[in-house]
């Protein structure tokens, strides 16, 4: 039990060593980069520690990187590397540092939530959040043949109303219809749409009603200033399992780099700090790459391919030990 | 000497290497930005690559002073923890191992002018003619069945033969038209990009417009209004160049270059004293983190004089005189009484 605590207070301090190490260099590039900004001299520094923790929240992965590296450079200096290794397989070891993998893949695969929360945590910092319309959104739902385009102009959360709204309907794949308002109402949940134009392919005429749109289907989206067009699709099982895979390997990925530096070949006197470096370098590169990497055709095979690469190498690792 | 080369190495091997780690993640970030940017661009991730490259001289000169500071913190760790400390405190005076640390710091500091004065202004100036270049450029989308050009149109499709793209949704962003046609081809020149829809409908709902039209052909076409001319910044000139400018500011850059190059002095006198702490002095760990929260603290505060030095609240004389203040009183209370070998 002690030898367990003992590695997960290691680890931990290894974790909030690289965050500070990494937190210094940050926000010295943070500060410098607000130093041209209009904010008074108390808005510079809650601004800038704000920057450094959403630039902190892009390189989750580098941080565990990092924090790896420094533990196992740490014990393995004073030869606790080799004593703790004796006494515990490479699983038990992979158990303990489980906490942390789920910990960093969740901040990982998160990252721009986060980002978002702190991007929003600094609008509301600074008020500028409630002045700032959200000047358009265009929304594309693709379900079967039926398309939906939605074009949201001028919405103005704080006087309840949206500008202009125009709709136009596709059913299998046919124009069925269109609809513009200028009178348009945003309440709680839903948009009411007054007296909205209705065009189809034989008539343009006034509708004397009004229609409800309920906004639950664009989700957060509708309030995000940061984004303006949004496609909501069907095709969510494909789209899930590529997500899924793409969990994985930023998962299995954070168990490699653990992997590489607690493996009897590490414990070794002879072996390279340098060489493994590189070598996670190598696989954190891959994966960043692969994860940017959309195919037209095949992708979810290549998704796989990845998954099943890590996968592999992980199983190397541990048979090998 | 092989003493003094073991130690010179060992510490300049530290810098190097954490100096390195850093660049990279700084790199790396640099690019995740561009990426990000580029999701909605569609540039090629080789030329993010080689545009981001030109910002790392002057990143480098931005972290160094932290990197020799937490350099030293590991290289100080390091030499207690294997007792080299003590063999040097047998085999080396004081005034040896002040001369050899003298060494590293005066190329430490000749590379720093160096590369701020000549390798960083170079590397910006190359980094602003290829960011024109590529913000200038045609920004296309084409991933996933969708093409988007932002601001412009965004483009839905079910599959793509050669250049045509079939069965395809399209809707122009600032006409707030929608256009759905049986096929659509488009060409692209560096000015204009043109999209022709064959076999269609033209749908608009707007406050302008209310309209539904058949088509046989219909051409749209897009103006590249992208334009930005290059325009050099303060990062652009080395000192002599912002000193005789004729822009107020850009003088002012001159003299946050040496106040810089001050913070970089005082980083290094801290570092000649903490490298040769040892396990003596009670909480090592303690100390780093001191002489790290005040030594960020000094920074806030130099940026926070700076600040205000730019926006013309403050005199050049006041400037230097707060300046030089912050990062004496820093030194003086990081000059704390360690025990050394």
């Amino acid at each position: 039990m002690h030898l367990y605590k003992f590695i997960f207070i290691k680890i931990f301090y290894s974790i909030i060593l690289s965050v500070l190490m990494l937190f210094s260099v940050l926000y010295i590039f943070s500060l410098i980069e607000l130093l041209s900004d209009k904010y008074n001299l108390l808005d510079t520094i809650v601004v800038g520690i704000i920057n450094t923790f959403e630039l902190l929240a892009t390189i989750p992965n580098i941080i565990f990187v990092s924090s790896i590296i420094i533990f196992s450079i740490n014990i393995k200096k004073t030869n606790e590397l080799m004593i703790i290794r004796h006494y515990l397989s490479i699983t038990k070891f992979s158990i303990i540092f489980l906490i942390f993998v789920i910990l960093f893949s969740n901040l990982d695969i998160n990252k721009n939530n986060y980002k978002n929360l702190l991007s929003d945590l600094k609008k509301n910092y600074l008020k500028s959040n409630i002045k700032e319309e959200i000047k358009g959104k265009i929304f594309f739902e693709v379900e079967d043949e039926n398309i939906t385009i939605s074009k949201f102009t001028n919405i103005d959360i704080e006087k309840n109303k949206v500008d202009n709204i125009s709709i136009y309907n596709f059913k299998k794949d046919l124009f069925s219809n269109a609809l513009f308002s200028n009178n348009n109402v945003l309440k709680k949940n839903q948009i009411i749409i007054k007296d909205p134009e209705l065009i189809t392919s034989s008539d343009i005429k006034k509708l004397n009603k009004n229609i409800y749109i309920k906004l639950d289907k664009f989700g957060e989206d509708f309030y995000n200033t940061n984004l303006s067009f949004h496609k909501i699709t069907d095709n969510k099982k494909q789209n899930d399992s590529i997500s899924l895979l793409s969990k994985l390997a930023i998962f299995l990925s954070l168990f490699v780099y653990v992997s590489i530096f607690i493996s009897r070949k590490n414990i070794q006197k002879s072996s390279n700090n340098i060489i493994l470096i590189g070598l996670c370098f190598l696989i954190f590169i891959y994966n960043f790459f692969t994860a940017q990497m959309y195919l037209d055709k095949h992708n979810f095979i290549f998704h796989f391919l990845v998954v099943l690469t890590l996968g592999f190498y992980l199983y190397k690792n541990i048979i090998n030990d | 000497m092989k003493l003094k080369l073991y130690l010179t190495a060992n510490y300049v091997k530290y810098i190097v290497f954490i100096l390195i780690s850093f660049v990279m993640v700084i790199w790396l970030a640099q690019i995740v930005r561009y990426l990000d940017f580029n999701q909605s661009l569609g540039i090629q991730i080789k030329e993010v690559i080689k545009i981001t490259s030109f910002l790392l001289p002057n990143a480098v000169n931005t972290i160094i002073p932290i990197i020799i500071l937490i350099s030293t913190f590991f290289f100080n760790k390091h030499i207690n923890s294997t007792n080299e400390v003590t063999i040097f405190s047998l085999y080396l005076s004081k005034n040896s191992l002040t001369n050899i640390l003298l060494i590293i710091y005066i190329f430490i500091i000749g590379g720093y002018l160096i590369n701020s004065e000549l390798i960083s202004v170079n590397s910006y100036n190359k980094y602003k003619k290829e960011e024109i270049k590529f913000r200038n450029d045609f920004k296309i989308k084409d991933l996933n069945n969708e093409i988007t050009i932002p601001g412009k149109i965004l483009l839905i499709y079910k599959n793509k033969d050669n250049e045509n793209l079939n069965n395809v949704t399209s809707f122009l962003i600032e006409e707030n038209i929608v256009i759905k046609s049986e096929s659509v081809s488009y060409s692209k020149s560096t000015k204009e990009l043109i999209f022709t829809f064959v076999k269609g409908k033209r749908i608009s709902a707007s406050l302008k417009e209310k309209s539904i039209t058949d088509f046989d052909r219909l051409q749209y076409k897009i103006i590249n209004t992208n334009n930005d001319e290059v325009s050099l910044g303060k990062e652009n000139y080395n000192y002599f160049q912002l000193i005789n400018h004729e822009n107020i500011q850009f003088n002012k850059e001159a003299h946050r270059k040496i106040i810089n190059l001050f913070f970089l002095i005082l980083i290094i006198m801290v570092s000649n004293r903490l490298i040769l702490i040892n396990e003596k002095s009670n909480n090592l760990i303690k100390n780093y983190l001191f002489n790290l929260v005040v030594i960020l603290c000094s920074f806030t505060l130099l940026s926070l004089v700076t600040k205000l030095f730019i926006s013309e609240n403050l005199k050049i004389q006041i400037f230097y005189i707060l300046s030089c203040l912050t990062i004496l009183t820093t030194y003086l209370i990081l000059r704390k009484k360690y025990a050394f070998i």
